[in-house]
């Protein structure tokens, strides 16, 4: 029999009652020979080496070419992220003048406008990270939105807002919960276009 | 229809290759001997149960079996879909060797 631990570990990583039972059957199986063959320490051995060899091995099997997807959405995160930030400098550099002549309270205006740019710019990130990063281009849209673009606009809106609006900064820092759909957005755009304008790009 | 590559498509064919005697085990040393390296229970697994749910494999449990402690062996097999990715795979890369003449250079 092979040892409880093992037993333990093959269960969690098992996507299935049905595969659990074919993993540790197969694991029973070998280690019944190899206990009649090398002893029942060496079998122990060889069970506990394959459980932990097994937990990684779902792991690294788990998410297909890993590396390849990894390489491929992080320069894809930080380029959509750029090109998110450049667009939110441009229509920054727009909507500013325009809070500063509105006859009414500015700082709904800014926070307002702000939010809307910034929904607007999550778009045009996602759209890109997805046109960069082709190995996964959906999860390279979300990436642009989650956690670049969130750290920078919060940053921007704790620093660039003048501090008596508080109210509107926190507003403005939970808006930033709509980057990552508005990236994702992006990204579907992209894809969206990407196969009306080649339909061979699609799975065959 | 799903594609196959690298890994998934080794199995694919380690499948294909054992035919009626393609469980779990078969399949894992079957394809360590062809790949040249160990893989472990977990990952063929793993890719396994992917290959399943993408539609490419399909497998039935046979009688429970003293030798595995009662358990029963899972047998898999190519679906249609599974035939067809083996067979793009197969044109794709005579697509890519079509006019290819290797002559190595020293340096």
């Amino acid at each position: 029999m092979i040892p409880n631990g093992v037993h333990r570990i093959i269960s969690a990583i098992a996507a299935s009652p049905e595969i659990r039972e074919a993993m540790l059957g197969d694991l029973d199986e070998e280690y019944q020979v190899r206990a009649e063959r090398d002893g029942i320490g060496a079998a122990n051995r060889w069970c506990w080496r394959e459980a932990v060899r097994s937990l990684f091995g779902a792991l690294r099997h788990s998410v297909p070419n890993m590396s390849a997807t990894l390489t491929s959405v992080l320069p894809a995160m930080l380029w959509g992220s750029v090109i998110a930030c450049l667009a939110s400098v441009a229509v920054a550099a727009v909507t500013y003048p325009v809070t500063l002549y509105a006859p009414f309270d500015k700082a709904v205006v800014f926070t307002g406008l702000s939010i809307v740019a910034r929904f607007v710019t999550s778009i045009m990130g996602g759209y890109e990270a997805a046109r960069v990063g082709t190995k996964a281009p959906l999860w390279s849209a979300v990436a642009a939105g989650l956690l670049p673009t969130t750290v920078l606009f919060s940053i921007a809106a704790l620093t660039i807002i003048p501090s008596q609006v508080g109210a509107m900064v926190l507003v403005s820092a939970v808006a930033n919960i709509l980057l990552v759909p508005g990236s994702l957005a992006g990204g579907i755009l992209q894809q969206a276009q990407q196969r009306t304008n080649d339909p061979l790009s699609s799975p065959v | 229809m799903a594609t196959a590559s690298g890994l998934e498509l080794a199995t694919l064919l380690t499948v294909a290759r054992l035919g009626a005697d393609a469980y779990g085990a078969a399949v894992r040393r079957d394809l360590s001997d062809v790949e040249g390296r160990d893989y472990s229970v977990g990952a063929v697994y793993t890719t396994l149960q992917r290959l399943e749910d993408k539609g490419l494999l399909m497998s039935r449990a046979s009688e429970p079996l003293r030798e595995r402690g009662g358990r029963s062996r899972r047998y898999f097999s190519l679906t249609r879909d599974g035939a067809a990715a083996c067979r793009a795979a197969r044109a794709r890369h005579e697509r890519m060797w079509n006019g290819v003449t290797l002559r190595g250079r020293t340096a």
